[in-house]
């Protein structure tokens, strides 16, 4: 697949042509050799090979719908850079922590809760999921939709809705459920709007 | 111009003409209420990207599993090991 034509898949809100897309750039087994050669110094598990494969797609996804992104490389440089930052962030972030798990197994020091660790992943993902929770499977699957901006015909297809139109409506009870939600939940807002920052 | 919610999520999605990003934006610094909409759509935004994630992420554990299923002979032989 062209780069020209990953891109346009990505960006085209088509749940069928995103699948098209990650599906080569999952199973591309040139890419996965260029990658293990990348991380050929330090070597890569199985396990760990599909988790930075995963990790690249939707960092990849995520700055292609980005209007103002442009790709200055090939789609597999950059994903291969992806993946090579993420690796070398995980080994340096585990060294850190051992580092400072040998400081405090000296000296005694609390260390539950460390600046690097704020803004880690996994509490991104746990603050993000107890939202998430609170809202219905139907708007689970629309509220993605409507960031991938899907157009209505397939949300009729796909949701059963009679008109474009109901997509739309539903959509915007989803939203207006979840800011409710965020508003009504003390110091939620914030910390959310500390993440976009 | 009339800022409605359409313009908002352009806004929010950075596909808006940059003069109009930049009007948009100068807006929501003297309306209240605009500023709150906008925040609002960006937490929205936030929110179905952490869906879009993952729905990737469930497409790829398919994947793995299905790789792992495709080579059974070899989990077996490791079994019988």
């Amino acid at each position: 697949m062209q780069d020209a034509e990953i891109v346009e898949k990505l960006r085209s809100g088509s749940i069928s042509a995103r699948n098209q897309a990650f599906h080569y750039l999952y199973h591309s087994e040139r890419l996965r050799n260029k990658i293990r050669s990348i991380l050929s110094p330090w070597g890569v598990e199985h396990e760990q090979l599909h988790e930075l494969i995963q990790y690249a797609m939707i960092v990849l996804d995520r700055k292609i719908r980005e209007a103002d992104f442009t790709l200055t490389s090939s789609v597999e440089t950059y994903f291969c850079s992806i993946v090579k930052n993420k690796y070398l962030y995980e080994r340096q972030d585990s060294l850190k922590k051992r580092k400072i798990m040998e400081i405090s197994e000296a000296t005694e020091v609390e260390t539950a809760e460390t600046p690097f660790a704020d803004l880690d992943d996994e509490k991104v993902k746990t603050l993000l999921w107890s939202i998430v929770e609170k809202m219905n499977e139907r708007c689970k699957a629309l509220l993605p939709r409507w960031a991938l901006g899907t157009n209505g015909d397939e949300l009729c297809r796909e949701f059963g809705f009679s008109t474009p139109e109901q997509a739309k409506k539903e959509t915007y009870r989803c939203r207006q459920k979840l800011k409710e939600y965020v508003n009504d939940t003390p110091g939620l807002k914030t910390s959310l709007l500390n993440l976009l920052k | 111009m009339d800022i409605n919610e359409k313009i908002i999520d352009d806004f929010v999605q950075g596909r808006l003409p940059a003069e109009e990003m930049q009007y948009i934006a100068a807006m929501a610094e003297k309306d209240a209420e605009l500023a709150m909409a906008i925040e609002d759509a960006r937490i929205a935004m936030l929110v179905a990207n952490e869906l879009v994630a993952e729905d990737i992420r469930t497409l790829t554990e398919d994947w793995k599993n299905q790789e792992n299923f495709s080579q059974p002979n070899k989990s077996i032989s490791q079994n019988l090991q």
